[in-house]
């Protein structure tokens, strides 16, 4: 959870971390708005928290109701949400996609590595069992790289 | 850490709350420790303003507790009542669990002619307490008419103190005026939510540690050592101030899913929700509208809020329908799956 300020773009972890972790929390300053006078500066008007399952929390300084800027404050800050939510749509979405090309290039290099596994076979077994071992390592290449781009992707997720 | 699958669960419904909060700050939820002594003293001292006298409830140990239901679970006139709630038998419920969960059987000879054998392990396994403050140990229901002292010194963040508010908060709930319904309900239902996820944790203790993955662990940590279970839950706020944890890390303890759970409970806490709205996946969408919201002391800002709600139900939906877009893409693209 995190109380967002930053405009810079997110990576991934800090994404997943913020999210995983209760939410994203968006807050604006009350000292900025007319008539909404506190004792304590450290008092803000609006408190959004956004949840990774899409709920929403809106809470509202009752100081802030009765402010003339109510409406432009909430407009400044419900902007601010919505550019929040679209740089960390954003980085996701990257991120998934990056996972998608390791996920390919790996699958790549197994294929070539396969490739050179079944010249070995080739020149190292009878002809009569050359085909069961391209087959063996062919298969046993394609269950690598379906567990291996799975492993990957838990792990960028996970971390 | 979560599994990816857990990372998007619960989309099937989106849920907006509008709250009108006083004295509110920047302040982050703090840890999974401090959180639930948070939630418990919001939640007690609303209890102890209407009238709820805490301290039956939270006085008795663990241990008070556990002889309490033994000496219920030892009577022979208890399987002879038509209550099935009555001719319950907590202990054998809690060994049972304790079998499920820890693969072991539990402790003690299940004899119950000797004296009382008090285990922790098997107290995290009890289905409920309505034992320990019924029956023989009934206290008070009826609150008083002025609110009632209490005092946070002694009370831990474990599963059982939300047990015990929860008692506490369903056995004054009938006597208590209208105003207090929609709280006590919320905090009844809060309890039991907290307890289930806490207990679970507990009871989790109990579970051989995955080899594999406590290897891996051991090989990726660095830095200063995680604090234990132990060390955090059941505990009291000085305990957890006063011990050697300021110099090991506060591991994440709870499932996504609950850490949610837990982190709308610590933001909501007893503030009156104004405008919720839940839509749901099959295109059902509920709002509900507090009546606060629309007396008259309200009139001058009902319609800003409501506006406000309204605008914030569109960024739900906004994110919620980007979430959606992100796991599809997801599946398809990462895992192989085709989406539906």
């Amino acid at each position: 959870m995190t109380t967002s300020t930053a405009q810079t773009e997110p990576g991934l972890r800090e994404f997943l971390r913020e999210l995983a972790g209760g939410g994203v929390l968006l807050t604006e300053p009350l000292t900025g708005l007319r008539g909404a006078e506190s004792d304590d500066g450290d008092q803000v008007a609006f408190r959004t928290l956004i949840q990774l399952d899409g709920d929403i929390c809106l809470s509202i300084h009752p100081q802030a109701l009765k402010s003339p800027d109510f409406a432009a404050a909430y407009a400044r800050h419900n902007a601010r949400v919505h550019d929040v939510l679209a740089r960390r749509k954003a980085t996701l979405r990257r991120s998934i996609r990056g996972a998608s090309w390791i996920s390919g290039l790996l699958g790549g290099g197994l294929v070539l590595a396969s490739g050179s596994g079944e010249e070995l076979t080739q020149m190292l077994l009878p002809s009569a069992y050359a085909d069961l071992g391209s087959a063996a390592v062919a298969l046993a290449g394609g269950l690598l790289t379906s567990r291996l781009g799975r492993l990957l992707t838990r792990q960028l997720l996970r971390a | 850490m979560s599994e990816p699958h857990e990372l998007f669960a619960d989309l099937l419904n989106v849920e907006v709350n509008t709250i009108v909060k006083q004295s509110m700050t920047a302040e982050k939820m703090p840890s999974l420790p401090f959180a639930l002594l948070d939630i418990i003293a919001e939640f007690a001292h609303v209890l102890a303003d209407a009238g709820v006298d805490l301290r039956p409830y939270l006085g008795p140990s663990r241990e008070e507790c556990w002889a309490r239901i033994e000496a219920r679970s030892r009577r022979e006139d208890r399987g002879q009542s038509d209550d099935a709630e009555a001719q319950r038998d907590h202990i054998a419920e809690a060994r049972a669990t304790y079998r499920a969960v820890s693969g072991d059987d539990a402790p003690g000879d299940g004899s119950r002619s000797g004296a009382s054998e008090y285990d922790a392990a098997l107290f995290n396994c009890l289905p409920d307490l309505w034992p320990a403050f019924t029956g023989l140990h009934a206290v008070s229901e009826a609150p008083a008419d002025s609110p009632c002292p209490f005092a946070m010194t002694r009370v831990n963040n474990g599963w059982d103190t939300f047990e015990r508010l929860r008692i506490a908060a369903l056995l004054a709930q009938p006597h208590l005026a209208a105003r207090h319904q929609i709280l006590i309900a919320r905090i009844a239902g809060s309890c039991s939510r907290l307890k289930y996820i806490i207990q679970g944790l507990e009871q989790r203790c109990r579970r051989p540690p995955r080899e594999l993955r406590a290897w891996l662990r051991l090989r990726t940590e660095r830095g200063p050592a995680y604090a234990t279970l132990g060390a955090l839950i059941p505990k009291t706020r000085n305990e957890l101030l006063g011990g050697a944890l300021r110099h090991k890390r506060i591991p994440h303890l709870l499932r996504t899913e609950d850490l949610a759970t837990v982190r709308k409970i610590w933001e909501v806490g007893t503030e009156l929700v104004l405008v919720q709205t839940a839509v749901q996946i099959d295109g059902d969408v509920v709002t509900r509208i507090s009546e606060t919201l629309l007396s008259t002391e309200m009139a001058e800002v009902h319609a800003l809020v409501l506006k406000a709600h309204h605008e914030n139900v569109a960024t739900g939906l906004t994110h919620w329908r980007a979430l959606v877009e992100v796991a599809v893409e997801l599946v398809t693209k990462v895992f192989g799956r085709k989406a539906l």
